[in-house]
């Protein structure tokens, strides 16, 4: 009875084995592979997560999603030199060419200013009749690196010019995040662009 | 956009209105999840001048419908911008004044045209600014106190 019983044992193992063997041999096996219009077995992988396998039964990196150039860091971005790495939105304004600050604000018949659209700007202080500060939301490296161009419309229908003039930035009006300007009507008087208003842009250089 | 201004007084006596950016109050709402007071309130940190006095956050519908006295606002402790008499006055003295330059000058104009406007010209020449917006005792008297016929 033993005798019987390890004879079944060793059959059942060498049953196993060649299971096995015949499991190891179909992987190499092209024969067995699928075809156009054939089930089959799928060809080794090789590994990895990049490659996908084809319908030919090749696995290949699918077309168009090959990593490209990457995208440019603060630093070429300010440089603005590199022609391999490209803008992304979020180091888009480090770009020396970039505005860093806008705006519109335009005033209702009464005078009273209101901010209608911007991009880094924080508010616009009201200081007096005529006279504004623009206050950016980031600071700019140096008070001394960065500048602003600005006009207004003309008041009373188009007939008196208002000049948009920023404070000098060797004073005190110019702060890393604050531009004071005062806009000048007729005879050099300070005015408000009552019914109109102004428009600004800011270039420098971000931390 | 937001209807609320940060409304401060500086040591000179002047007033500053501080217009918050729509953009940049959205901006912060969304960033960190905050309302439109607690963004406000960033923006007051953040631009309000640092010798600024009775900060306040205010509707705009509370500060002077126009800005005929703006640089004579003074802030009080609490409440809106008010005109400061005194400052106003001088605002309006100068304005009388340059009006009855202008309406003087239209007249010349007018006489070396050869019209006989001697009776105007004397009524220019008797305008006293200073005893007018001396005699105002409001705000509202002042406005009135510039003669209908200065231009």
């Amino acid at each position: 009875m033993p005798r019987i019983v390890d004879s079944f044992m060793e059959n059942e193992r060498a049953h196993r084995q060649n299971i096995a063997d015949a499991i190891n041999t179909l992987d190499t096996r092209v024969d067995m592979q699928f075809q156009t219009l054939k089930a089959g077995t799928v060809p080794a992988s090789g590994g990895g997560t990049t490659n996908f396998l084809r319908a030919d039964g090749t696995w290949a990196v699918p077309p168009g999603t090959a990593s490209g150039p990457a995208a440019a860091t603060q630093a070429e971005q300010e440089a603005a030199s590199s022609t391999t790495v490209y803008t992304s939105p979020g180091r888009q304004h480090f770009h020396p060419g970039n505005a860093k600050c806008w705006g519109r604000v335009n005033f209702d018949t009464a005078g009273v200013p209101a901010i209608t659209s911007s991009y880094g700007l924080s508010s616009i202080s009201d200081n007096g009749v005529g006279f504004f500060t623009i206050n950016q939301t980031t600071a700019q490296t140096s008070n001394l690196a960065y500048t602003v161009i600005g006009c207004s419309s003309p008041i009373n229908t188009n007939t008196t010019p208002l000049f948009f003039s920023p404070d000098s930035n060797l004073g005190a009006g110019w702060s890393t995040t604050a531009t004071q300007i005062r806009m000048f009507g007729v005879n050099e008087v300070l005015t408000d662009p009552v019914g109109v208003g102004f428009f600004f842009c800011i270039f420098g250089d971000l931390p | 956009m937001t209807t609320k201004r940060i409304v401060c007084g500086r040591p000179d006596g002047s007033v500053v209105v501080i217009c918050p950016a729509p953009e940049y109050l959205a901006n912060l709402m969304n960033a960190r999840g905050i309302t439109e007071d607690q963004a406000i309130n960033e923006v007051r940190i953040q631009d309000a001048p640092t010798d600024a006095m009775n900060v306040e956050v205010m509707e705009m519908t509370l500060l002077p419908p126009d800005r005929v006295f703006r640089n004579a606002w003074t802030k009080p402790v609490n409440g809106p911008p008010v005109a400061d008499l005194p400052r106003a006055r001088e605002i309006q003295r100068r304005r009388i004044e340059t009006a009855r330059e202008t309406t003087m000058r239209n007249l010349l104009l007018r006489e070396a045209l050869g019209e006989n406007v001697s009776l105007l010209k004397a009524q220019v020449v008797a305008v006293n600014a200073t005893a007018l917006v001396a005699s105002a005792r409001t705000e509202t008297e002042l406005r009135l106190t510039k003669p209908v016929f200065l231009v």
